[in-house]
């Protein structure tokens, strides 16, 4: 390993703060870098040459790509697992450290599993641990830890800070380099917003690594990276455009949302158009050891020279099948490199500028020649090339071998297309481009750039004209937008003038990788096809080619040769595999953004915090369980008074002249019948007979009703209510006032002598009879009063204005003192309920109840020409019950348990939905579902709790106050 | 027996935070969390968030709606759906500042005075009665009402609520409802003097979720809050209800 | 899914906002035969085409009206208020 690969000096094209020292730590030791750099690049220049070890043979792997997209430097970095560290900028203090390496990077002892790789053929897990089964039980943990990518480190919990962002845009382009910013400038300058994202700091793209100056117009003379800083002041004057740098798109939905990933934001932009200026990714060759530290992308090569300044090597063979081997070639050279041989595959030389001016500085270039393989151990030593033919397979002849310790690659490109497949657009492999390249669009989604198959700056710019006019022109509703954007003509030159000349891929070699996530080489894809695996989505499934991080961004290009070469088809009958979203890795956090968790507060909550701290959550509320104890809890509301806080039932006011038809359509009982100034309690079917909830409805006025629900169910009744008023033309409003009404209930014998101190309302039971209903004044506040019995006691449920919440909960208590009053919570408010046999929607029924077997055939009121779930009733009063919803009273000391099974003849024949100890009966008692036979008083049941059986008898009446007198 | 007090949801937020309480109208309100000429500028430069709870909230629907609203909305016109507007109502005892936000084609939330509750209340239901299908209901008590104020405020909302903010979208004198921190809610658009400013309701029993939720988001933008005094003076010079008090 | 559909009263929003309200099918008179009840409670079109069916704006006016979509696609069509209803 070279450590002395030192800086290259400061240029105008780095992107480096020479001025700014920061140290950072890889596996605790100190590594000293400048601002500006990458993590890796750091690593690099302080002699780091192996950055992972593979995924299965655990073999030395170098950097690649340098651009985010392979999988050979995954690092856990400030505690999270696999970044990439040649994305990650370096901060003062970074901890970084290797991740699937034991006991280091450069001493990995796991590497021993490549001596068994004959063992572990392609398909490995699925035939060796199938059978039997329990080995794949014992090999499972030791697989995990051998393989897998980093460690989730459980007792971090991230950085915060995740948040979202909605945004919305005329025209999105993804993509800044030349063609993406002339979009952007060409939309702008009609008028239309424009959001352009790219994933670097700077825009430019491949052009800010490049400083050979250019011979086209009208940039003739300027470097490639003055270029793109033109372009950008460019972008930065016109108005119109905003950009999104540092930020990647996720995927392309429907709806025209592009999530964007900047930082920890998740941006959800929506937009009217899309432009694709993503680009190509350069696909690495498939040649024997392939994957050694030292072979490189050429583009790789270009950003750490000169956005770094630091040398990917010292002595470099370039393989190339097009002039943009030269391009690397010449930088190469510039930069200082010994330029040891540049090798093109194409059997013609080159006559592009910087071929001409390689000749010059005596480079050696020879023709019809390419790499057989790298020579090396931990890294190249040596290139071996050898002859291919005119279709770019190896031809006969013997190698020879050039001392090197840099292999750059520039064999071909793959479109980062993958916007444009999940957009709808098709994509269609073309031999002359050599790549794939849109054949059919989708509305208001426009290619530009290399992803069409383009490569000169000028064809670029120019196609990036005429996609932000079709962009524009698409926005203005002319249909023509998409052909507004075509490329064809300069796509045909480019087919006649240079034709694609690719490498073949598939060379029969062994340790040739064509899968660096996943270490899948040639032969093992050779193996899936001939066990049948040769459509490509299934050779991806069962290779796992192109599933690993790089997301067949490094192999899809080789392994779809391999296939056609494997089954005698041609690329483009092979196709591609699906690119399906996210296309960068998105952390949970940032899907989940902020951390928000709604949470509704009755009025009175805090009045609750001070007493108990025994709350429950039920949906979004917190509600409390008990102040001090059940018992006395039960004690104050049975003989004296208490006083719970019922705010959370759902509260729904519905008016208008046609609000009585609406309630007697939606309920099962009338409704238009009720008298101003009275209560019913109502049951709501669906068409089907089940019952879906429950509540009071109480009459205000002729056309205004007052209706209480269950708790978690406001939201649907208020939906359910509307839906059968839609389109119906009645004049009726349906208003969900729950939280507009804090709503108290006083209950017990006392309550009567309470109340009457705070109200002049006549609360004698002639003039405030059970189930009625008035308007008036508590203490001063305005309130609803409604004499219902939920717990079995004489009783009001007070609703008044929330504001006021606080402030009559005191006044009650206050004056509850002289009475014993007591606050109760939902416990002993189940408890005071159960007694009654009065049911709770959802607790003690389910979806499959109807109100004859859940008991309350009272409120079907079949005498209605029309309601819901009439029919379906109507149909059920004939039959015979199934079930029943019964009351029993155990008969020994067992204490069943809400949702144990009832037994009957030693079988399970029903369940227990709701059991308390009842006070009453100085026994356990509750409410159960059984066969419609055995719901008969007195009958013998037994429940099933916890591997014992307990015996029970059935209860027909309340377990208290079965005639209601307390009511009264 | 102590005072009747009213208090918005909120309130044991502004406690914990050091407010100075004043009774008005019954509710008890934030005065300043010490220093209104601060709070005052903080808004001016950068983002503020301010308990307005007890502004009067009638819900007015029905086919009627416009011909209702035409009646009790003398010489000012009536909104269009999503947009809102200021207006005067007359009346024999009632005359008073009212602001009308047109939810719908057939539903508009009034905006009164605190003060102006009972009066408002009597005066809109008369009116309601001489109308086939308007009803009008008291829904003061039903929302948590927060403006949020400053230079920065589409900013943090937008953090939260996925409407469209910029051109095109949300601008000053509209209206419309959409989820806010997840809850339902009505946003409205009023910039005070130039000053951008949103009015979010949303339902009571949410007030306190929502304020801390905007809190929580708002603060990589440095939102801080404010009480009365500042909002009246961030407020001074245009036609507006609280001033009125 | 992140299709966007117009509420006929706050225009076009996210289909995260709405509730899905099922298939728009006439609702059979009382007096209608038993079979023809139980096929409207229990038998679904659900078609591979274009449907109306209902939906609920939860997240913004709270009202219920009718969308012509596209199941393969998503597309969705045409919105409107249900016949007959008063458009508020």
């Amino acid at each position: 390993m070279s450590n002395n690969s030192s800086r290259l000096p400061a240029a105008p094209v780095r992107q480096v703060d020479y001025a700014q020292k920061l140290t950072f730590y890889f596996e605790g030791k100190p590594v000293q870098a400048f601002a500006g750099e990458t993590v890796a690049m750091a690593l690099f220049a302080a002699g780091r040459r192996i950055f992972t070890r593979s995924f299965k043979y655990h073999r030395p792997r170098g950097l690649l790509c340098c651009s985010g997209d392979c999988p050979n430097c995954l690092m856990h970095i400030d505690g999270q697992p696999n970044q990439r560290a040649c994305r990650v900028p370096v901060r003062e203090g970074l901890q970084v450290s290797a991740q699937h390496a034991w006991p280091s990077l450069d001493r990995d002892l796991l590497h021993v599993i490549e001596l068994f790789s004959r063992l572990m053929p392609v398909g490995f897990y699925y035939k060796t641990l199938y059978r039997p089964k329990f080995l794949w039980k014992l090999a499972e943990p030791v697989i995990r830890r051998l393989a897998g990518l980093g460690r989730i480190d459980i007792h971090n919990h991230g950085h915060g800070g995740y948040g979202h962002s909605y945004e919305f845009t005329d025209v999105t382009v993804v993509g800044g380099g030349p063609a993406g910013i002339q979009a952007a400038l060409r939309a702008a300058e009609a008028g239309v917003s424009v959001t352009l994202v790219d994933a670097e700091e700077q825009l430019g793209g491949h052009l800010c690594y490049q400083t050979i100056p250019k011979s086209q117009d009208p940039y003739e003379g300027m470097a490639g990276y003055e270029v793109a800083r033109n372009m950008a002041a460019a972008v930065r004057e016109q108005s119109g455009i905003r950009v999104l740098s540092a930020a990647s798109a996720v995927g392309a939905y429907e709806g025209g949302l592009v999530p964007i990933l900047q930082g920890n934001t998740l941006i959800h932009l929506r937009t009217k158009c899309l432009i694709v200026a993503t680009g190509c990714h350069e696909y690495p060759l498939v040649f024997r050891h392939n994957d050694l530290p030292g072979v490189m992308l050429s583009r790789a090569a270009l950003r750490m020279i000169n956005l770094f300044g630091i040398l990917p090597g010292r002595r470099a063979v370039v393989v190339t099948a097009n002039d943009h081997g030269y391009v690397v070639a010449l930088e190469c050279l510039r930069s200082g490199i010994d330029l040891a041989e540049v090798v093109d595959a194409r059997p013609k030389a080159s006559n592009c500028q910087e071929a001409s001016e390689l000749r010059g500085q005596g480079v050696a270039i020879s023709q019809g020649c390419s790499i057989r393989e790298a020579v090396g151990k931990r890294s190249v030593r040596a290139a071996r090339l050898g002859l291919i033919d005119a279709k770019g397979k190896p031809a006969p002849g013997p190698a020879r071998e050039i001392p090197c310790d840099l292999v750059l690659l520039s064999v071909g490109w793959q479109p980062a297309a993958a916007l444009l497949s999940q957009a709808g657009c098709h994509l269609e492999f073309d031999s002359l481009l050599g790549q794939a390249v849109p054949r059919s669009l989708s509305p208001g989604v426009f290619p530009a750039g290399e992803v069409m198959g383009l490569r000169d700056l000028a064809h670029l710019i120019s196609s990036g004209e005429k996609a932000g006019a079709a962009a524009v022109a698409f926005l203005n509703g002319q249909s023509a937008g998409s052909e507004t954007g075509k490329v064809d003509d300069l796509l045909d030159r480019l087919r006649r003038t240079s034709p694609a000349f690719s490498i073949s891929n598939a060379t029969g070699q062994e340790k040739n990788f064509v899968c660096w996530c996943e270490d899948v080489v040639e032969k093992d894809l050779k193996q899936a096809v001939v066990e049948g695996y040769d459509e490509i989505e299934t050779l991806k499934r069962y290779s796992t080619v192109s599933m690993g991080p790089c997301q067949g961004r490094m192999c899809a290009r080789a392994a779809a040769e391999i296939c056609a070469h494997a089954t005698g088809k041609d690329l483009r009958a092979i196709g591609t595999t699906t690119s399906r979203p996210p296309l960068v890795p998105v952390p949970l956090g940032a899907l989940a953004g902020e951390e928000l968790h709604p949470i509704k507060l009755s009025s009175i909550h805090y009045k609750h915090a001070a007493l108990t701290n025994q709350t429950m959550n039920m949906g979004v509320w917190k509600r409390p369980i008990v102040y001090t104890s059940v018992p006395e809890e039960y004690d104050a509301v049975r003989n004296h008074v208490g006083l719970i806080d019922v705010s959370t039932l759902g509260k729904l006011v519905v008016k208008g002249r046609d609000a009585a038809k609406l309630l007697d359509k939606v309920y099962t009982h009338w409704f238009s019948t009720l008298k101003p100034g009275r209560v019913r309690y109502g049951v709501i079917c669906d068409e089907s007979g089940i019952v879906l909830d429950d509540g009071t409805v109480s009459r205000l006025g002729d056309d205004h009703y007052y209706i209480t629900t269950s708790t978690g169910n406001i939201d649907f009744v208020e939906q359910w209510l509307k839906w059968w008023a839609a389109g119906t033309g009645w004049c009726v409003h349906v208003m969900n006032v729950t939280a507009a009404h804090a709503a108290l209930n006083l209950a017990g014998p006392k309550a009567r002598d309470l109340l009457s101190g705070l109200t002049d309302i006549d609360l004698s039971p002639t003039a405030f009879p059970y189930m009625a209903c008035k308007e008036g004044r508590i203490s001063g506040v305005p309130a609803l009063l409604l004499r219902i019995g939920f717990v079995g006691e004489t009783g009001w449920e007070i609703h008044f204005p929330a504001e006021f919440g606080e402030y009559l909960w005191d006044r009650l208590l206050e004056s509850g003192r002289e009475f014993s009053c007591r606050p109760f919570g939902v416990e002993a408010q189940r408890l005071l309920r159960l007694e009654k046999k009065h049911v709770i929607v959802g607790q003690d029924t389910d979806a499959l109840s109807n109100p004859y077997e859940a008991d309350m055939s009272w409120v079907v009121k079949l005498d209605k020409a029309d309601f819901v779930g009439r029919h379906a009733l109507a149909s059920l009063q004939g039959q015979e019950m199934r079930n029943r919803l019964v009351g029993f009273c155990m008969l020994d000391g067992v204490r069943p348990q809400d949702g144990n099974a009832v037994v009957i003849a030693g079988k399970p024949a029903g369940r227990v939905t709701s059991a308390r100890f009842s006070p009453a009966q100085n026994q356990y008692v509750g409410l159960a579902w059984v066969p419609v036979e055995y719901a008969k008083e007195g009958i013998r049941i037994q429940v099933h709790v916890d591997g014992q059986l307990g015996s029970a008898a059935i209860f027909e009446k309340p377990f208290y106050d079965p005639d209601g007198v307390r009511l009264k | 027996m102590s005072e009747i007090y009213k208090l918005t949801p909120i309130h044991h937020w502004h406690r914990q935070h050091g407010a100075n309480f004043i009774l008005e109208a019954g509710w008890k309100r934030v005065e300043s969390y010490g220093n209104a000429d601060e709070e005052v500028s903080w808004v001016r430069t950068a983002v503020g968030i301010c308990d307005a709870t007890p502004l009067t909230k009638i819900d007015c629907q029905g086919k009627d709606l416009v011909s209702f609203l035409t009646q009790i909305l003398a010489q000012v016109s009536v909104p269009e759906p999503g947009r809102h507007s200021r207006g005067r109502l007359w009346g024999e005892e009632v005359y008073c500042e009212i602001h009308v936000a047109r939810l719908t084609a057939g539903r508009a939330l009034v905006f009164g005075a605190p003060e102006a509750r009972d009066a408002l209340m009597a005066r809109f239901s008369r009116s309601a009665q001489g109308f086939e299908c308007v009803h009008v209901t008291d829904l003061t008590s039903a929302f948590g009402a927060i403006h949020l104020a400053g230079p920065r405020s589409a900013e943090v909302l937008k953090t939260v609520c996925p409407l469209r903010l910029d051109g095109g979208g949300l601008l000053s004198g509209l209206c419309a409802q959409a989820p806010v921190v997840r809850v339902n809610a009505m946003v409205m658009r009023e910039d005070l003097m130039g000053l951008m400013s949103y009015l979010i309701l949303v339902s009571r029993d949410y007030g306190e979720y929502v304020w801390k939720s905007l809190m929580s988001v708002g603060a990589k933008h440095q939102i801080r809050q404010f009480g009365l005094t500042a909002e009246r003076r961030l407020r001074r010079g245009t036609t507006d209800v609280a001033a009125v008090q | 899914m992140s299709f966007l559909l117009k509420c006929p009263n706050c225009g076009e929003r996210s289909v995260y906002e709405f509730r899905f309200g099922g298939e728009y099918r006439p609702r059979p008179a009382q007096q209608a035969p038993h079979p023809v009840w139980v096929e409207y409670v229990y038998s679904r079109d659900n078609k591979d085409g274009v449907h109306k069916e209902w939906w609920y704006h939860r997240d913004g006016c709270g009202a219920w009206f009718l969308a012509q979509r596209d199941t393969v696609s998503n597309t969705v069509l045409a919105t409107e208020w249900p016949p007959d209803l008063f458009t508020g």
